[in-house]
């Protein structure tokens, strides 16, 4: 009874912290957007946004196991990314901006399949 | 309907791009990468005294809009809820990948909104001059949203 309800205190932390952080995007985002959005809507997209990443790390996890890993990568993230195209080279732009700025090293490994 | 996604994707897509350099600039060199790691994590830690109290809402915006340029979900935060949802403890996540994943949430929350604007501008205008999103809006766009991530 008590640890159960001690997760759910945790989880109940960890929510409240996403409704925070996603909050002040959506305070950003809807002045550039020219609307106004109920507290709701914040918090129905933090339920999203939750149940989102609960399904992103299990697959994650997976991909990882699958190429025999513990270490989640990269290359694990766009595989996620493998059925939206925009999304698929936004976020390998991202991750070729993060490479190059670490070192020039490993650099014909994982990213030639497009560039 | 296909015509309507293509065009609000397209429209977030070059609005999301445009968010981008800050982000970039900010996490490029790992002399400011390691300020801005350590100013995410002290906001993190204040998220939670903040959520707590609720004493200082109105001292709140000012100070969270100094330290953060672009407003994200903190490295630390996703990290923790994602190591929270793993079946198996010993999985790991290396720094790349968990920053591509903060890239991919804030996409994720971005385009919502988005797509939110999108069809209130389309169908709500008529209705009254501020447009407000309701939970009837994402409820809209959720289905189609979870396919395309």
């Amino acid at each position: 009874m008590a640890e159960l309800s001690e997760s759910e205190a945790l989880e109940q932390r960890l929510k409240s912290a996403l409704w925070y952080s996603i909050g002040k995007i959506v305070d950003e985002e809807s002045l550039k957007l020219d609307v106004n959005a109920t507290p709701q809507f914040i918090g129905a997209l933090t339920e999203m946004v939750w149940a989102q990443i609960e399904t992103v790390s299990k697959d994650l996890e997976s991909f990882a196991k699958h190429a025999g890993r513990t270490t989640i990568t990269t290359d694990d993230v766009l595989l996620l990314t493998r059925r939206n195209e925009g999304l698929e080279s936004l976020i390998r732009s991202f991750v070729d901006g993060l490479r190059g700025a670490s070192q020039g090293g490993r650099g014909g490994q994982g990213k030639s399949r497009r560039r | 309907m296909p015509p309507e996604r293509t065009s609000g994707g397209s429209g977030t897509k070059r609005k999301t791009t445009a968010f981008k350099p800050p982000t970039r600039t900010n996490s490029k060199p790992s002399s400011t990468g390691g300020k801005t790691s350590a100013a995410k994590a002290s906001s993190a830690r204040s998220v939670a005294v903040d959520v707590d109290d609720n004493d200082d809402a109105d001292q709140e915006p000012a100070p969270v809009a100094s330290q953060d340029q672009t407003p994200t979900i903190p490295a630390k935060l996703l990290t923790r809820l994602l190591h929270e949802h793993f079946e198996d403890d010993r999985t790991r996540i290396s720094k790349d990948a968990s920053q591509a994943m903060q890239k991919y949430m804030e996409v994720f929350v971005r385009e919502a909104l988005a797509r939110a604007a999108f069809e209130r501008q389309e169908s709500g205008v008529s209705r009254r001059g501020d447009a407000f999103l309701e939970v009837e809006d994402l409820e809209k766009l959720a289905p189609q949203l979870l396919l395309d991530f």
